[in-house]
């Protein structure tokens, strides 16, 4: 029996090693093994063999321990390379090798066999300088994805060579990471992908490189390229980020966070790619021009919202991207707050590029009309404005509450303005005329028979303990609530155009355009249930008076038609559409009997509208409530809410329940008389909203300051950008508060201790008083002859000459005609003491203020005490210590003494508040004092900014009629002053404890 | 004050008078009240806003009562020598020259003080013994206290609407007059006032009229005072001589009563939705 090994012994050197490092099992199987090699492999294989055990004896252990693995598993060819790779690694490092023979041999198992020589024979050309990535490389083996073929391979072991030459690290990541990538982008792409990554990497404090961007840029890649759809997006997207990221790898890294998640908010594969493509472009104008590359960023955010709100029309979008660049390459700082939305010039292109026109700008215009033609109080709001609860309901459509007119914020139907303002102005017309026509004010008198037969008829009369109080009560009484709604809907817009047109002639043309527009877009009456079909026709009767109804309808509708026209009469009043109502509800309930699907018609079209009254009044009746949207109506008719239609009783007034109301009443709305009283206070709209940090009746020790609690009204202000050139609107929000009077020790002191100063300052100050009238002399005419005049005149005439004939006194009245607003900084410096005078600046100050105010008392100049502080861009404090309106008593000194240093000082927000306060003063002298303690300080608003801002407030102070007059008590003031105040006078006072002696002074010098 | 304007007061008395009878319509009790308290002298005082008719009654009244009217547009200016008199230097003596308040008591015209507040107070208080029980006139200069003639009667017109806080008349003066609240007319009164004044038909006329009361709506919310009568007559004019009503209003109506561009769209189109 030949023995099977006899072809071939194992060399000794081999048998030698075995013998030492298996059992005898595995050595006659690896002996088999080799055996059964073809001759020329079996050579090859003792010769590496040979090398291995010779260079690396302890990784050899391993790798003969599993070669008979590999060869019973392998191709020849394959078990060569492998054995072949090793004994390259293993002549660099033992360690490596012995980890590559132990785990390769299942890797391999797993991997394709197809590929799995050409990813040893790649693994070997790696292994020779970088046997420390060749694990990773064949760990990447298995996962590779199956459509990646030879060449591919060997791209991406390229790829993945280069980084290796490169920097080590990298490449064991990128072994690691991309065969998942290759799932997400091809690989002629993963040079891009890895181009991006080692950019990423920077030098760090210790001039080592930084990986921690690069690793985390590879660790999400698979996630972040897959969440782009579709995939030819993965390039431009990686391209954008490449060209982002060698400007900057902090953007780069912010970039690659975020834009994915901005580009899944477009829907269209073909805006995502407009979007990257625009973004490249400011990226390459930001790169060839050395522009800061956060612009790019800003892009993204502000450039997603801006591509929405124009509805991503493209040839807008990218004008709009263009206007930015123009204006990078004249203004970085400009262009960077218009692609960050801060600008002005921004929001312009972006409201002209959404067109349109907005409310905001109109409504005062709107409102005007409205008031003039109904003769009542309106106030107009978007319809954003409504409670949430209530929009779900009725959505953008224009509503009114009796006094409030909602309508939407924005209106773009038309791609002509004309026609935009046209719908808007319809709109508020015929809104005003349901309230001058009276259709929220039906008499309830008139109504009652026609009450008594629809509930006798319905068999749902009203319940004795609740009267009807609105129309939806009544509506309540049909069968079908919703329905009757919509038919009433229907006939009181009818009967409130049907009066507009007649009353107001000059609207029938706009409301022709409108209707002929509206039209074009009804559904057609062919195919409709009966049901729908009678309302749109009616509908179409309401305003043109024909409609085309189908055959079988001609009657029904030709019978309702009769009905609405008795509204169409000028004698017609709210309360006839509501007893027609009952009328045209019978009659079609009569007819839609002869059309027997009419009867199974659970909703058609949706007439039956959830109205908030359902829940609770219909709750027994499931199938009368539906949840489909309202009836469509013509695009300016609005939506009547029946809650609000009251009924009024001459018998008894109806008492309002407000909590009958299902939605609760509309948010109040200021009554248009008061509004220059709103002004006045302050109080916006949007102080109301506003979830303001209650300022508290509590005496909290924490607090800083007790402040009376007076609803905090908020304002919004504009701040000057100097290097942008431009404001960023309603930038700042201040919150205005008053202070509770507070005894202090100051107060009192600076009030005992000043007694003869006091004296002295009232004394000086009365002077300052001018007398009732001063005599003019030598008048033409006056109240009396001027004695000097007349006998000079004698004389000349005398003297045969012509004399002078102003020869009259007249008593002229002059008017001392001051307003003062003193504009003090209460920020957290003031608190600093100053050594001479054992007192803290904001003491003095308050000193100093209780003089003036004496002063100030005595020569009867209204004047104003402000304090301001703040944190931040969204708290800015405005603190009345005393307004104009008040008397000067004790509780103004102990307001003046419950002054204190707080935080930060805002001074530009703070100036524009006192101005405004100061403007509406009627002096014809207006002062505004500053007293501050320092450069303005607060989050982001240092430097060159804040004081180009302040200059800027005073500026514009003074453009409004007022001199701002600025003291300051810091000693280094002299460095920035000038730079901050410009050509607006100031003072710099360098000894504080000077204060209360130099203010009065001050002021008597400047108004005299 | 020129010195034209005092010799012409030194003329003729008679060329106060009214010769033609001013268009006016009674809109309440005004005629009767007006010829009681003329009758009975005492002082009265015209309120309303402006151009509701104010001035045209007072002329209507003076044809009716047969009496000359003296008018003094007051303003700021206005001193009490204005309205007494005083002495002007003629040649080389000095001449008393009677102003024209002197002149209507002297002569029992209507004095018809227009505006009042806006007269200096030291002016207002002269006219205060004229409207007691005395009736008297006293001037200073002269040292002479006139008595008026029983036709003599006072009036003062005074809009409480617009003018400012500082402008309002003193309760001492104004409980010295008995008050005619005067309005802008009713509807159909002023539709026949504007036929009668522009020669308008009745339906442009009506339009006008609609007009008037919508922009009246809006006084107080953005408007300091409605539109007058008068400019609604004004606009009737043009609109009579063939102007396109809606630039008539233009001109006559909206551009007069307001300067705010909001306010401006506001009215245009309120006309322009009157006015087809």
């Amino acid at each position: 029996m030949p023995d099977p090994i006899q072809p071939m012994s194992p060399p000794p050197f081999l048998t030698g090693f075995c013998g030492k490092e298996m059992d005898d099992a595995s050595q006659r199987a690896l002996f088999e093994t080799i055996a059964a090699l073809a001759p020329s492999d079996r050579s090859t294989l003792l010769e590496l063999l040979e090398e291995l055990l010779s260079t690396a004896p302890k990784a050899a252990a391993a790798g003969v321990r599993n070669l008979t693995r590999i060869l019973q598993t392998l191709a020849p060819a394959q078990s060569l390379a492998w054995l072949d790779l090793g004994t390259s690694i293993s002549s660099q490092s033992s360690t490596a090798a012995q980890k590559y023979f132990l785990e390769s041999p299942d890797l391999l198992a797993m991997t394709d066999p197809a590929r799995r020589l050409p990813l040893l024979t790649l693994g070997l050309e790696l292994s020779d300088g970088h046997y420390g990535v060749v694990m990773d490389f064949i760990r990447a083996g298995p996962q590779l994805p199956a459509g990646i073929g030879t060449a591919d391979q060997t791209a991406w072991m390229e790829t993945g060579l280069q980084l290796a030459e490169e920097d080590l690290v990298l490449a064991v990541e990128y072994f690691r990471i991309s065969p998942e990538v290759l799932h997400q982008i091809p690989v002629a792409d993963l040079p891009l992908w890895v181009q991006l990554g080692r950019h990423l990497v920077r030098p760090n404090a210790l001039g080592k490189p930084d990986y921690l961007k690069v690793i985390e840029y590879f660790r999400l890649s698979p996630e972040t390229l897959s969440g782009l759809e579709p995939a030819d997006l993965r390039r431009p997207f990686l391209e954008l980020g490449t060209v982002l990221a060698r400007k900057s790898a902090d953007d780069g890294m912010a970039y690659l966070r975020t834009g994915p998640t901005i580009l899944r908010e477009f829907d269209s594969p073909i805006h995502r790619r407009l979007f990257l493509s625009e973004g490249r472009r400011l990226a390459d104008a930001i790169t060839s021009g050395s522009r800061d590359p956060s612009i790019v960023l800003d892009y993204l955010r502000e450039g997603s919202k801006i591509f929405q709100a124009i509805e991503h029309n493209p040839t807008d979008f990218i004008t709009w991207v263009d206007a930015g660049l123009s204006l990078l390459a004249k203004n970085p700082e400009r262009a960077k707050a218009y692609f960050s939305g801060r600008s002005k010039t921004g929001r312009d292109t972006t409201e002209r590029l959404i067109g349109g026109i907005l409310l905001k700008t109109i409504s005062r215009t709107l409102t005007l009309y409205a008031e003039g033609l109904s003769g009542r109080s309106i106030v107009i709001r978007p319809t954003t404005d409504l409670p949430a609860k209530l929009r779900e309901t009725i959505g953008d459509s224009p509503a009114t509450d009796g006094r409030t007119i909602y309508l939407p914020d924005r209106i773009r139907l038309f791609p002509n303005d004309d026609d935009n303002f046209r719908l808007y102005k319809m709109t508020t017309l015929h809104e005003a005329g349901h309230l001058e026509f009276g259709t929220y004010e039906p008499d309830l008198d008139k109504m009652k028979d026609v009450i008594e037969t629809v509930a006798a008829e319905y068999g749902r009369s009203p319940s004795s303990d609740r009267p009807l109080q609105t129309a939806a009560d009544y509506f309540g009484l049909f069968p079908n609530p919703s329905w009757a709604r919509s038919l009433w809907t229907l006939l009181e817009d009818a009967r409130v155009d049907f009066h507009l047109r007649a009353e107001y002639p000059g609207v029938r043309r706009d409301m022709d355009q409108i209707v002929a527009l509206d039209l074009q877009s009804r559904p057609p009456l062919e195919g409709l249930p009966p049901r729908a079909a009678v309302h749109e026709a009616l509908l179409q009767l309401s305003i043109t008076d024909t409609t085309e109804a189908p055959l079988e309808l001609a009657e029904t509708v030709s019978g309702a038609y009769d009905l609405l026209l008795e509204l169409k009469k000028p004698s017609a009043t709210a309360t006839d559409s509501l007893r027609v109502l009952a009328r045209l509800y019978r009659f079609l309930e009569e007819q839609f009997r002869r059309f027997p699907n009419v009867r199974g018609e659970t909703d058609p079209l949706g007439m039956q509208e959830k109205s908030p009254d359902d829940s609770t009044e219909q709750a027994s009746s499931p199938d009368q409530r539906g949840t489909a949207p309202s009836p469509s109506t013509l695009s300016y008719r609005g939506v009547m809410h029946p809650d609000w239609v009251r009924f009024h009783s001459d018998d008894a007034t109806v008492p309002v329940d407000p909590a009958r109301l299902g939605s609760g009443p509309l948010p109040s709305a200021p009554r248009s008389e008061s509004r220059d009283q709103i002004l006045q206070d302050g109080r916006t709209e949007a102080a109301a909203k506003e979830n303001i940090p209650d300022s508290g009746t509590k005496t909290g020790s924490t607090r800083p300051m007790d402040l009376e609690a007076s609803g905090n009204p908020v304002f919004f202000y504009d701040e000057w950008d100097e290097r942008a050139q431009e404001y960023r609107p309603k930038w700042c929000r201040l919150y205005e508060h008053r202070i509770r009077p507070e005894s202090s020790l100051i107060v009192q002191q600076t009030l005992s201790s000043h007694g003869p100063v006091l004296r002295l300052l009232r004394r000086r100050f009365q002077s300052l008083r001018p007398e009732a009238f001063r005599k003019m002399k030598r008048q033409s005419h006056g109240d009396d002859l001027d004695l000097d005049a007349v006998i000079e005149a004698r004389t000349e005439l005398r003297n045969g000459r012509t004399p002078q004939d102003t020869l009259y006194i007249r008593n002229e009245k002059r008017l001392r005609d001051v307003a003062v607003a003193f504009l003090i900084d209460m920020s957290g410096s003031t608190s600093r003491q100053i050594a001479s005078a054992r007192k803290c600046v904001i003491e003095v100050e308050q000193e100093a203020l209780i003089l003036m105010a004496e002063a100030l008392h005595a020569v009867g100049d209204p004047f104003a005490i402000y304090g301001f502080s703040g944190d931040s861009k969204d708290r800015v404090d405005f603190y009345i210590i005393k307004d104009f309106s008040d008397a000067l008593n004790a509780a103004i000194h102990e307001r003046i003494g419950a002054m204190r240093s707080l935080n930060q000082n805002r001074d530009g927000t703070a100036i524009r508040h006192a101005a405004a306060k100061l403007e509406r003063q009627p002096a014809k002298t207006r002062l505004l004092i500053l007293l501050s303690d320092g450069k303005p300080l607060d989050t982001g608003y240092a430097g060159d900014h804040s004081l180009q801002d302040t200059k800027r407030a005073l500026k514009e102070a003074r453009r409004r009629g007022i001199h701002p007059y600025c003291i300051t008590i810091d000693q280094e003031a002299s460095r920035y002053v000038t730079e901050m105040y410009g050509e607006v006078s100031h003072t710099i006072i360098d000894q504080v404890a000077t204060l209360p002696d130099k203010l009065p002074r001050i002021y008597r010098r400047l108004t005299t | 004050m020129t010195t034209e304007r005092l010799k012409g007061l030194e003329l003729e008395i008679d060329q106060y008078r009214i010769t033609q009878e001013p268009f006016y319509l009674p809109v309440r009790n005004e005629v009767e009240l007006f010829r009681t308290a003329y009758s009975n002298r005492i002082p009265v005082m015209l309120k309303g806003p402006t151009g509701c008719g104010k001035t045209r009654f007072v002329q209507q009244m003076a044809y009716q009562l047969k009496r000359p009217l003296i008018t003094i547009a007051c303003h700021e200016d206005l001193t009490a020598s204005d309205v007494v008199g005083r002495y002007l230097l003629r040649g080389d003596e000095t001449v008393w020259a009677d102003g024209p308040l002197t002149l209507a008591v002297k002569h029992g015209a209507i004095c018809y003080l227009d505006e009042v507040v806006e007269a200096r107070k030291d002016t207002t208080v002269v006219i205060h013994p004229l409207t007691d029980d005395r009736r008297i006139l006293p001037i200073e200069k002269k040292g002479q206290v006139i008595e008026a003639v029983d036709e003599f009667m006072l009036v003062i017109s005074y809009n409480p609407g617009y003018q400012s806080i500082l402008k309002e008349l003193k309760q001492s003066t104004k409980q010295r007059f008995m008050a005619i609240e005067f309005d802008y007319p009713p509807r159909e009164m002023e539709i026949r006032i504007l036929q009668h004044e522009t020669g308008l038909g009745e339906a442009a006329a009506q339009s006008l009229v609609k007009l008037g009361e919508k922009v009246r709506n809006l006084k107080n919310h953005g408007l300091e005072e409605g539109v007058s009568t008068r400019l609604l007559a004004y606009a009737g004019a043009l609109i009579q001589k063939g102007i396109d009503p809606r630039s008539a209003c233009e001109a006559a109506v909206i551009q007069p009563i307001t300067d705010d561009p909001d306010m401006h769209r506001s009215i245009s189109e309120i006309v322009n939705s009157i006015f087809p």
